[in-house]
């Protein structure tokens, strides 16, 4: 069948192989091309908003992770979670990009399909116990805003109980930036009941009490030593102590996966009373970290928590274990602001800090750029490097009448523990030496600036040749030339007329969608054209197509020439159209053409029988007139009767054929 | 016969094409509803500038300018007088932003240009340029045409394509064959054109910083810096991704950092 076609549609169209190949090839790669063009802009599945949570039920100061998940959009937009801080801490835990595209191509028919994923990590913190619900997020994705649905969480609360104790203590709560301070996690654990003086961690060694503490990684704003080295000399090899947060071990087997590591915490004992007023002579662990704050603020530090079981009892020389939750409160740390007044030559250094200057070069000429190096070196306790701003030199008049400053206030570069800043200038006169410059650096311990200078540095300078006040950078220039120039300082002003506040956004898919809808409309006008024109080399078709007219022509001129007094070959005319209908409608020869062909003819077709012997006695009476053998036919009439006849038969033997 | 078979093809051509017509000049009107409200802010935002003396001032003509451009408004003088406005008020980063938002509906305008050479020249913070993409130089009209001009053009390229082809072909015209041939071309080469800066239109990942901060090499201020300088007001970067409050982005020439987004524009 295909093939059929095929041959067909190359016999259809050989009277211009070419040219009709080439515009069909033209055609589809503009409808191509139009298609894929629109593609890129249609528009993808609505999006969608998806939450889920790693918990359902949690103890009172652990936190759950909570992921969002933004569905079939291109350009996701992170999601409002202004909803859920009321009643959660929110730690944002970073976004990554799901999206995937798949190309198919299915006999030769190219589809794609694009999946778009974005998902939003965050770590939820509860403020309180109980039934709580994780409000609804709302994320707005192309002007729409999506809402997710609402979460249940069951938050348990710690128990009041003396068999495990844990708090955490600050050594100052108030301090300056860069002053340093040690926050101590103490876990008290009540002894065991058949030993006073055993480590009650020892029989929990299988499975050790696990802390969460939400200052052992990095806090934004205080500095700590790496958390490695912090807590690698208190890994416990015997697996006795506490294991805390995520911190784990590999055991170097290339089989196990890390396991949490148990860290062997300072121990102590401190007795206190217990909930019944009786002393309790507690086991005490600390875990204490250093930490200096980079800036001011105040910072919540906890809460921490300690769950596990401990060992509550003894009951037929067994030790029975309670599983439990104890927290700490979280301790508020105030850094403080460096005081009010402040030294002009204070430079935001909050410590130690050494200064030291150095110039190049020495030797120079009136007018000759030089550099001066200000380097500030950090002491071991003295806070960040980025909080110290570049010394003003314009306040040191000696070096504002002697200079001209090229670079004000210059960028500093920090390197290790030193921050360098480059200042370039230009000696004025000869002469001039750079003199000691003067910063001050707030010192924590004291509350007091304290002040810290550079040593002079002699300079040789020399008088110039000639200097002219427009050799300095930033002086005036002088109008000495006459050429006028463009000023580049300044912007030209706004555009005012309103009249070309039109919208300029513009829609791929409109546009596209226009053109495809163009060259649809053309790919059919082409289709039926070629339909058309195939049919109209079948030489049967076009003949039966103009049967009927050129019958009807024919009776036209039949008229003409009885007007004209030719009554003869008007009747012949007659004759001709009447054959001639049939001939065309049967694909016959019409010369030779009898009255008994025609009636063979119309009898193998649906013409009514009363139309078939009119039009046989209509040509015989013709004939008879033409031959002489019968009585004359009136040819008005006979014109007549054939239109008539043209009408009544033709739709038959359309039909028919 | 012949000659009434004409008459009727010429019909049917006659409303083809009004039908192709009808359909570009409905699309160019899917946007043009707009009310007297937008010129009113825009007029508003021209005093409040000229009033200006500060440049807390100058910055309610920009805040104007700005209601302007929700529910997706786009207009090229819009941003070109925001991007002035913010210039005026010291804002460079956020001026140079707007002025590369006006840049692909006013390719042409000299003033736009200048202006933008000149809030480059005052960031503090100016980093250097990524070099423009080899594609330029082929796609060489590319800065003399606005985007919405190239995506007209492009498609009343494929249209009047479509449109000679279909003429030649009833006609028996070869010679359109070439015609249709170098419109769709020339049609094809406008839309990767148009494709190539679609994202600088409609999804831009361009950024400025708007103020002093320093880049981090992850999400919060306990990072290393990812720069031995902090970042100033001007200097331009693409945004690789992006939280609720950090942006990662990569800064020409100098490599990639988080920065907060309180200190992003976009």
């Amino acid at each position: 069948m295909g093939m059929t076609a095929h041959r067909e549609t190359h016999r259809g169209n050989a009277t211009h192989p070419h040219r009709q190949g080439g515009w069909v090839g033209a055609w589809l790669l503009g409808f191509v091309a139009v298609c894929l063009f629109a593609a890129s802009a249609s528009a993808e599945d609505a999006p969608e908003i998806r939450v889920a949570a790693s918990a359902e039920e949690i103890f009172i100061g652990e936190a759950i992770d909570y992921q969002v998940e933004i569905r079939n959009s291109k350009n996701p937009m992170a999601p409002d979670l202004t909803a859920l801080k009321k009643l959660f801490d929110v730690v944002a835990q970073g976004d990554e990009s799901h999206n995937q595209s798949s190309t198919f191509i299915v006999n030769g028919r190219v589809s794609q399909q694009n999946i778009f994923s974005h998902v939003y990590l965050y770590r939820l913190t509860p403020k309180e116990s109980g039934s709580l619900m994780i409000p609804a997020v709302t994320a707005t994705i192309d002007g729409k805003t999506l809402t997710s649905r609402p979460l249940s969480l069951r938050v348990v609360p710690a128990e009041v109980q003396d068999l495990v104790l844990v708090e955490i203590e600050p050594s100052q709560t108030q301090v300056y930036p860069t002053q340093p301070f040690d926050l101590t996690l103490r876990v008290l654990v009540r002894p065991l009941p058949n030993s006073e003086d055993a480590n009650p961690l020892q029989p929990l060694r299988q499975q050790p009490p696990h802390l969460q503490v939400n200052w052992v990684d990095p806090i934004p704003g205080l500095s700590t030593d790496d958390k490695a080295h912090w807590l690698q000399p208190l890994l416990a090899r015997d697996g006795v102590g506490f294991t805390l947060n995520d911190v784990s071990t590999r055991s170097g087997s290339f089989f196990d996966g890390p396991k949490l590591a148990a860290l062997k915490l300072a121990h102590s004992r401190q007795t206190r009373d217990g909930l019944d007023g009786d002393p309790i002579r507690y086991h005490v662990y600390e875990l204490t970290r250093t930490m200096t704050p980079e800036k001011t603020g105040v910072y919540e530090l906890g809460p921490a928590t300690v769950k596990g079981a401990f060992v509550s009892g003894v009951e037929k020389d067994e030790l029975i274990g309670r599983r439990l939750v104890a927290i700490a409160p979280a301790v508020s740390i105030e850094v403080k602001e460096v005081p009010l007044p402040r030294p002009p030559t204070y430079c935001g250094g909050i410590g130690e800090y050494q200064i030291s200057a150095s110039a190049n070069p020495t030797k120079l000429r009136v007018g000759d750029p030089l550099t001066l190096t200000i380097e500030l070196e950090r002491g071991t306790k003295s806070g960040s490097l980025e909080l110290v701003s570049a010394p003003d030199l314009e306040s040191v008049p000696q070096l504002a009448a002697d200079f001209e400053l090229i670079d004000k206030n210059p960028t500093g570069r920090i390197e290790g523990s030193i921050k360098r800043f480059a200042y370039a200038m230009r000696p004025k006169r000869p002469g001039v030496s750079l003199p000691a410059l003067s910063v001050s650096t707030f010192d924590p311990g004291t509350a007091m600036f304290t002040e810290i200078n550079t040593s002079p540095i002699p300079l040789d300078v020399s008088e110039a040749s000639r200097i002219t006040s427009g050799d300095l950078i930033g002086s005036s220039p002088t109008s000495s030339t006459a050429d006028i120039k463009t000023r580049t300082e300044g912007i030209f002003q706004n555009i005012t007329d309103p009249s070309g506040l039109r919208d300029e956004r513009i829609s791929l898919a409109t546009w596209g969608g226009a053109a495809a809808i163009a060259w649809c409309l053309a790919g059919g006008l082409m289709l039926a054209v070629t339909i058309h024109r195939r049919r109209s080399s079948d030489s049967a078709w076009v003949r039966r197509q103009q049967g009927r007219r050129e019958a009807n022509r024919r009776l036209s001129l039949a008229r003409a020439t009885l007007s004209g007094g030719q009554s003869q070959e008007a009747l012949r005319e007659v004759r001709a159209a009447l054959i001639g209908l049939i001939a065309d409608m049967q694909n016959r020869v019409a010369d030779g053409l009898t009255t008994a062909d025609v009636a063979a003819a119309l009898d193998a077709t649906t013409v009514p029988v009363e139309s078939r012997d009119a039009l046989l006695k209509l040509l015989e009476s013709i004939e008879s007139a033409e031959y002489g053998g019968g009585s004359a036919a009136d040819p008005s009439q006979a014109i007549e009767s054939a239109q008539s006849l043209v009408a009544k038969i033709a739709p038959h033997l359309e039909r028919g054929a | 016969m012949s000659s009434p078979q004409i008459t009727s093809n010429q019909g049917s051509m006659a409303a083809f094409l009004l039908t192709a017509l009808m359909t570009l000049v409905l699309a160019t009107q899917v946007h043009a509803a707009d009310g007297g409200t937008r010129e009113r802010a825009f007029v508003r935002a021209l005093e409040q500038f000229d009033a200006a003396k500060s440049q807390e001032e100058y910055r309610e003509s920009a805040r104007t300018l700005e209601a302007i451009l929700t529910d997706g408004f786009r207009n090229g003088a819009v941003y070109y007088n925001l991007g002035n406005a913010y210039y005026r008020a010291g804002d460079y980063g956020k001026a140079i932003l707007n002025y590369r938002k006006a840049k692909p509906y006013r390719p042409r305008d000299p003033y736009l240009a200048a202006n933008l050479q000149q809030a480059l020249a005052a960031a503090p913070g100016r980093l250097t340029e990524s070099p423009r993409p080899w594609w330029i130089h082929v796609l060489f009209w590319t800065d003399w045409l606005s985007f919405p001009a190239k995506v007209r053009l492009s498609m009343i390229g494929f249209s009047l394509a479509a449109v000679v082809a279909t003429t030649g072909f009833w006609f028996h015209l070869p010679r359109l064959q070439w015609l249709t041939i170098a419109l769709l071309v020339a049609a094809t080469a406008t839309s990767v054109d148009t494709v190539l800066c679609r994202a600088d239109v409609t999804d831009s990942r361009r950024a400025v910083i708007t103020g002093e901060t320093i880049a981090r090499k992850g999400i919060g201020n306990s990072y290393e810096p990812a720069f031995d300088q902090p970042l100033r007001d001007g200097a331009e970067f693409t945004v690789l991704s992006e939280t609720t409050d950090w942006t990662f982005g990569h800064f020409e020439s100098v490599g990639d950092g988080w920065v907060r987004n309180e200190f992003v524009a976009r």
